[in-house]
């Protein structure tokens, strides 16, 4: 009984971590179209940030996550409003926004290994991570509190989404952006706000999954496509696709990772991801991956 | 003068590199970011035949092609089924399955320990184990690369390849197999980049997963975008700028432990530098060496 417990308060913890870069990219993907890798980038350096401000400034916690916070949202409009946002003006297509947002994702990963070094680092928590008992399951106060944010924050996100007028501009920036520009919705504007939302609930996912675990420069590379997997595989567009897709990448993850071994984990991700192209190449519902639209 | 040698080396194993993935790259547009899981693939096949059974490279080499090929096949028959930016994911998930296998199945691989030993390679009773003979050896399999990768390109198939990296959609509607005509050209690709592997294990004798990870790929993919796609000779002299390009900073006496992580920043500078200033019109090979078809009046 503990066993199985454990087994789904883990899967539940994975999952939900997924699910909000799932959101979170979905928000960003939808109306601009593009694949952005550094989001990866952004989602190691806001617990780096976390981590200077802590152990180098003696800010307290909650402070330093505001501060990083703030400080990821200034880059990602830097690099949004400078880069990406002259790309799609241009016309470019958008294979190669995907390949300057790699190279921008090395930039700013291997910046952060020579400032903090590539051994893992540890986030001082206070108490965070004393053991707590949840319905049989072992935990600590940390994933209990990301358990938490995740749920609401998933909320707040479908809300926002559905019934705010920042939510209809997304979505209709996201069917057609050149007739939203005609019905004088600015879709740079929406694709703008979009991206600093995203890479918000990004940073925000990273800071709470590095307080559970340890930091490492690369470990937002792995995290991003565990989101993009999920994105893709639920089906873009539908919040249960993406629950379902959640659950199962992060369920097939933690079963072979007790039945095998954890290391596979990486693995099954993508392979749940090959297998849905063979078997339902649309994800669980959602819009059609095609090269035209007739 | 060793040394010198060894880098030079080291560029013809990333020419060898590069000029397989321009084939699908550059004349199909298949960007492709499981290039150093091909790689991988050709490496740890000749390590593992020659290790445990003790073949010899001349038959570890077509094995290797033939794994690296067969696994290209069948990735290819799934992944090309979705376009453009999924396709880059997909063959950005293939990297990372072949990365865990080679890391992971530790009775086959060793796993991060690697598999040390590599015999050199001998060919007649001669070893390629100085320097020297086996720059040359690599200098033979650079140019067999070359001609083949230019033969494709000039050949009726690779303008069908040109053909569907300008439209697609134009290509299909002429009446071209789109997607066969892209399973050849990703499975060529592979099979091309099990050569480098093979020579890669002999020659250094050792390997570890470490060598074919994913930003080993996007190294690849940096050389193929920054010598230009399509373009075999830019290959060849991006190769060679990015391999001598930490040696630059060696000399400039910045630690070795810093100058990995600023040879990444650097070329991952580059790449954003080379991809804003391309133009749209630039995407596209020129076609002048190709015939004009006569306009019916």
């Amino acid at each position: 009984m503990g066993l199985l417990s454990q087994i789904v308060f883990n899967i539940a913890l994975s999952s939900s971590l997924y699910l909000l870069i799932a959101v979170a990219y979905s928000i960003y993907y939808n109306p601009s179209k593009n694949f952005d890798f550094l989001l990866a980038a952004i989602i190691s350096s806001a617990p780096y940030l976390v981590y200077f401000f802590i152990s180098q400034l003696k800010l307290p916690l909650l402070f330093s996550i505001f501060l990083s916070l703030i400080l990821i949202t200034l880059i990602a409009y830097f690099f949004q409003k400078t880069i990406f946002q002259t790309e799609r003006r241009k016309g470019q297509p958008s294979v190669n926004t995907i390949i300057i947002s790699l190279g921008l994702y090395l930039i700013l990963q291997n910046t952060i290994s020579v400032l903090f070094g590539d051994e893992l680092k540890t986030i001082s928590t206070l108490g965070l991570r004393h053991h707590i008992s949840i319905l049989g399951a072992n935990g600590t106060y940390i994933q209990l509190i990301t358990l938490l944010t995740s749920v609401l924050l998933f909320i707040a996100l479908i809300l926002l989404i559905d019934k705010t007028i920042f939510g209809k501009s997304i979505k209709a920036v996201s069917s057609n952006s050149q007739l939203s520009n005609i019905l004088g919705i600015k879709s740079e504007a929406i694709i703008l706000i979009s991206y600093l939302l995203c890479s918000l609930v990004c940073a925000l996912t990273g800071i709470l999954y590095a307080l559970d675990i340890n930091l490492n420069p690369t470990m937002g590379f792995n995290l991003l496509l565990y989101g993009i997997v999920v994105m893709i595989i639920g089906g873009i567009g539908s919040y249960r696709g993406l629950i379902l897709g959640a659950v199962l990448v992060a369920g097939a993850q933690h079963v072979v990772g007790y039945f095998i071994d954890t290391t596979w984990m990486n693995a099954i991700a993508f392979l749940i991801l090959i297998l849905f192209l063979v078997w339902k190449p649309l994800g669980f519902s959602g819009n059609q991956v095609r090269k035209v639209e007739i | 003068m060793d040394y010198l040698l060894h880098l030079v080396i080291l560029i013809a194993i990333y020419t060898l590199l590069a000029q397989s993935l321009n084939l699908s790259a550059g004349y199909t547009g298949l960007i492709s970011l499981a290039q150093a899981g091909f790689y991988g693939v050709g490496a740890y096949t000749s390590a593992i035949l020659s290790t445990q059974l003790g073949l010899s490279v001349w038959v570890n080499l077509p094995i290797a092609m033939v794994i690296s090929g067969i696994i290209a096949l069948i990735v290819s028959l799934i992944a090309l089924r979705t376009v453009d930016d999924y396709f880059i994911v997909c063959t950005l998930g293939i990297q990372i399955i072949l990365f865990s296998v080679m890391n992971n199945w530790t009775q086959l691989t060793q796993g991060p320990f690697g598999i040390p030993g590599i015999p050199s390679i001998q060919l007649f009773g001669f070893s390629f184990d100085s320097k020297i003979s086996f720059l040359f050896l690599s200098l033979f399999f650079v140019a067999l690369v070359w001609i083949i990768v230019k033969n494709i390109s000039v050949s009726a198939f690779g303008k069908t390849l040109r053909a569907i990296s300008e439209d697609e959609i134009y290509s299909v509607s002429v009446g071209k197999n789109v997607y066969q005509s892209k399973i050849v050209s990703f499975t060529v690709t592979a099979i091309l980049a099990a050569i480098p592997g093979v020579l890669y294990a002999h020659y250094i004798s050792y390997i570890d997963p470490s060598s074919f990870t994913i930003n080993e790929s996007i190294f690849i993919l940096s050389i193929v975008i920054i010598g230009g796609l399509g373009n075999l000779t830019g290959s060849f002299l991006a190769a060679a700028f990015l391999v001598l390009l930490p040696e630059a900073l060696r000399f400039v006496g910045i630690p070795d432990s810093v100058a990995a992580n600023l040879r990444q920043i650097i070329y991952g500078l580059i790449l954003v530098l080379v991809m804003l200033n391309r133009n749209k019109q630039q995407k596209v090979l020129p076609l002048k060496h190709l015939p004009v078809a006569p306009i019916n009046t």
